[in-house]
């Protein structure tokens, strides 16, 4: 089986913070997005929200900055996951993500996605499939399609019944 | 008990004071939260000599013990004071993200009071609320303050309440703004906090909202968003929202040109409006409010003509009506400029929309010339003369500071009988919808408790629920209760549906979503008594709704409001309507009929449409009572 990662198509996102919400609360059960491992930023003026997480690195910077090892690598997932009992709050994972994608709470606690084993919540509660659990193969690919169409739409409409298949409108 | 915070905030701006109380928990039970606590503390803290602009005024903002949740589509909140434009009982509810982030705050409610001695805001962040120099927001646009506030406060996170230059200036119909384009939009919220020098409220949270029992809750939200994601309304609303039905409304005669003058757009003009026009070449995505799985607004981008590059949210189905039929255009680059625009300068779309169109009507009718408009011919789709005339208006000068005072006031003013060319109930314009073809929202815009509304009670239920019906509705014929043409059983069906949207009100969730039919509204009971602890069933709830109900009926009948109010525009009740399924008809005779049902469906008098004691204490409220009989105001 591949490696299937989180991504975003950003045209999607309706910034309803419904993944926030719904990460925040099966982790934790409580309505806070405080607590989530997903941040969503809102840039209203320009209609965007831009919906950040935990990019799972191969190469994780957290990884190994971490004294304790209290960050491993599931094996079922591939996620990075931050074993609780061994870690000691020293925020080092913080300062050397590029990404933001580790959180303290405020009694320092860490929280980092966890791909919620596989079946990740964020995904499950997006309405409109911005966010989607891909093979890591396929990040890039939709992008790819939805050119491709572009490209060969006079020839496409030649028959119409040929499908389109990239999910860009 | 859980899905409250338990804390609320008091701001007293005579002492520049902000202190924390805890939520009164035991009138939670009662009232529920949101609107229906704000029309409790509304009707506690101001007395019926109180005037709106005085600074014994009271604005309450209050989230419901839903608001914040997973439930989906919980980012409502309510605001409620006396209205500027109407002197009567308001509430507004926005959508967005201030409501819940209020509550990650750690606070339930904020009450205003006071007036502050020079421009300030309201800063709110975990636990040390603060009042500030506001004096930089002075003049500012929303939009502008919006950006300040950002910077200032160093966070994406903050959400804003803001009040325009336009309310700063003297516009009774100020809206509340919330992150641009959201608003508490009605009834002038924004004009009573510029009276009270309180420009702004910035708010940020990182606290949790805890539920009773957070599995079975998160159960219960997962059946109701099943639900309302396989409603027959869903498809059209997650793509479209209320712009959706324009074309329905034009095709049954629903839509107001011309200040309501003829029920249609005309068929050549109407193709710039529909609905096609509009997917086609305005929307670009869609947009949410808080968790809210229906995304009912969009990103729009005007491409070419007189407001090409106008980028924003929305259009609403009213906003198109208030900015186009209304004013006899039919360019959709104007409307999307217009929602901008009211947003910036924060004003009420739809009153706006109304005050014009009442004096479009009045210079159509020779009853005032460029003389009185400060030479602006105010001609049916002039945009030019459109814009000159917002401009008045939004920067209350000239004949601006007539049309400034909302529909009612401003055909005063002017005079010659043009108070019967103003579209209102109890002093506040009406949300535009034609109700000579749609003779239930007519009484419902009669009763509304904040005048010329659809909203208090959104009558409507969505597809076919014989079962549900029978429920609600006991044997009452599915047909009888739904059907527009009938008469029969819709004092009943209005009185209902009024309790059931004050029950969404109060507890900070999206009336939209929660339209019957879309759900069934014991889903609600569930959830709620999941959420809190507390044993709600359907009954329970609903006379929650019919107790806050009665107690905005008691504020407005303690200022001397009467039967004689709760009516329309005169134009509803003499002229026949000129098309669709009811053409030729008006609602002359038929509305005393439905006033009467309605009044006995609410155990109210009918001759003088005053609360009775029976009612009253059947509902818990013998000192309402005992204060209405004092005063006079009690059915005897």
């Amino acid at each position: 089986m591949g490696m299937k990662v989180l991504s975003v198509d950003l045209n999607l996102c309706t910034g309803c913070r419904s993944c926030e919400l719904r990460c925040a609360f099966t982790h934790h059960l409580e309505c806070n997005p405080s607590k989530s491992r997903m941040r969503v930023v809102k840039f209203d003026r320009v209609g965007i929200a831009i919906p950040l997480f935990c990019l799972n690195c191969e190469e994780a910077f957290c990884k190994d900055i971490c004294p304790t090892k209290a960050i491993q690598r599931e094996k079922k997932t591939g996620a990075l996951v931050l074993k609780e009992e061994k870690c000691v709050h020293c925020l080092a994972c913080t300062m050397v993500c590029p990404f933001g994608g580790l959180h303290a709470l405020s009694d320092r606690k860490m929280v980092k996605c966890d791909l919620c084993d596989g079946d990740p919540y964020c995904v499950k509660y997006c309405e409109t499939g911005a966010l989607r659990y891909v093979e890591v193969e396929e990040v890039g690919i939709q992008k790819a399609y939805a050119l491709a169409e572009k490209l060969a739409l006079p020839y496409l409409k030649s028959d119409p019944a040929m499908g389109l298949v990239s999910r860009e409108e | 008990m859980s899905a409250y915070t338990g804390k609320m905030l008091k701001v007293d701006l005579d002492r520049e004071e902000v202190i924390q109380v805890s939520t009164p928990l035991d009138l939670a039970e009662k009232y529920l939260g949101g609107a229906g606590l704000g029309a409790y503390f509304l009707y506690q803290l101001v007395p019926p000599e109180i005037k709106a602009d005085a600074p014994g005024n009271a604005v309450i903002l209050s989230a419901g013990p839903l608001t914040g949740t997973i439930m989906p589509c919980s980012g409502r909140i309510s605001a409620t004071t006396l209205s500027p434009v109407t002197g009567i009982f308001t509430d507004s509810n926005s959508g967005g993200d201030f409501g819940p982030e209020l509550k990650f705050a750690g606070y339930d409610m904020v009450i205003i009071t006071g007036q502050a001695s020079r421009p300030t805001y309201l800063w709110i962040d975990g636990e040390k609320p603060e009042l500030r120099d506001g004096a930089h927001l002075t003049d500012k646009t929303t939009w502008e303050a919006d950006e300040l506030l950002r910077k200032e406060l160093g966070d994406w996170g903050i959400k804003t309440a803001l009040v325009g230059p336009a309310a700063q200036k003297g516009v009774l119909y100020g809206s509340l703004v919330i992150n641009k384009y959201r608003a508490f939009g009605k009834t002038g919220i924004a004009t009573v906090l510029a009276q009270k020098n309180l420009l702004g409220i910035a708010v940020r949270g990182r606290k949790g909202v805890s539920l009773h029992d957070p599995a079975s809750f998160e159960a219960q939200c997962d059946k109701i968003l099943t639900s309302i994601k396989s409603s027959e309304g869903y498809s059209s609303y997650s793509k479209l929202g209320t712009y959706g039905v324009a074309d329905l409304y034009q095709a049954t005669g629903r839509m107001p040109w011309k200040n309501h003058q003829e029920a249609e757009i005309p068929k050549d003009l109407y193709k710039n409006i529909c609905v096609d026009n509009f997917i086609n070449n305005y929307k670009v995505r869609d947009v949410a409010c808080f968790n809210c799985p229906i995304h009912c607004s969009h990103w729009f981008e005007v491409k070419e003509g007189r407001y090409g590059g106008e980028k924003g949210e929305k259009p609403e189905l009213v906003s198109v009506m208030a900015f186009s039929a209304l004013l006899g255009c039919s360019d959709l680059g104007a409307v999307c400029y217009y929602q901008n625009e009211c947003n910036r300068y924060g004003i009420d779309m739809m009153e706006c929309g109304n005050t014009l169109a009442m004096a479009f009507e009045a210079y159509q009718r020779g009853l005032i010339t460029t003389k009185d408009t400060d030479g602006i011919p105010l001609e049916w789709g002039n945009l030019d003369s459109l814009e000159k005339i917002f401009e008045k208006i939004v920067h209350f000068e000239g004949f601006g500071k007539v049309l400034g005072l909302g529909v009612k006031r401003a055909a005063q003013k002017i005079g010659k009988g043009a108070d019967q060319l103003a579209i209102e109930v109890k002093g506040y314009g009406m949300s535009l919808v034609e109700i000579r073809n749609a003779p239930h929202w007519g009484l419902a815009f009669a009763t509304a408790s904040r005048g010329g509304d659809h909203l208090k009670a959104l009558p409507s239920i969505v597809g076919n629920h014989p079962k549900m019906f029978k429920e609600l509705f006991g044997d009452q014929p599915p047909a009888e209760i739904t059907s527009l043409m009938e008469i029969k059983g819709k004092g009943k069906l209005v009185a209902w549906f009024e309790n059931y949207s004050a029950v969404v009100d109060a507890l900070g969730i999206c009336k939209f979503a929660y339209k019957v039919g879309w759900i069934h509204p014991e889903d609600l009971a569930v959830a709620l008594s999941l959420a809190t602890g507390i044993h709600y069933d359907l009954q329970k709830l609903l006379e929650c709704g019919e107790r806050i109900c009665n107690i905005q009926k008691a504020f407005n009948a303690r200022l001397g409001l009467t039967r004689k109010d709760d009516t329309v525009p005169q134009r509803f009740l003499k002229e026949p309507i000129s098309s669709g399924p009811k053409k030729g008809e008006h609602l002359g005779a038929i509305l005393p009929i439905m006033l009467d049902e309605y009044y006995e469906a609410r155990g109210w008098n009918k001759q003088t449409g005053l609360p009775t004691r029976s009612t009253l204490e059947r509902l818990g409220l013998k000192e309402v009572a005992d204060d209405l009989e004092k005063t006079g105001h009690l059915s005897k």
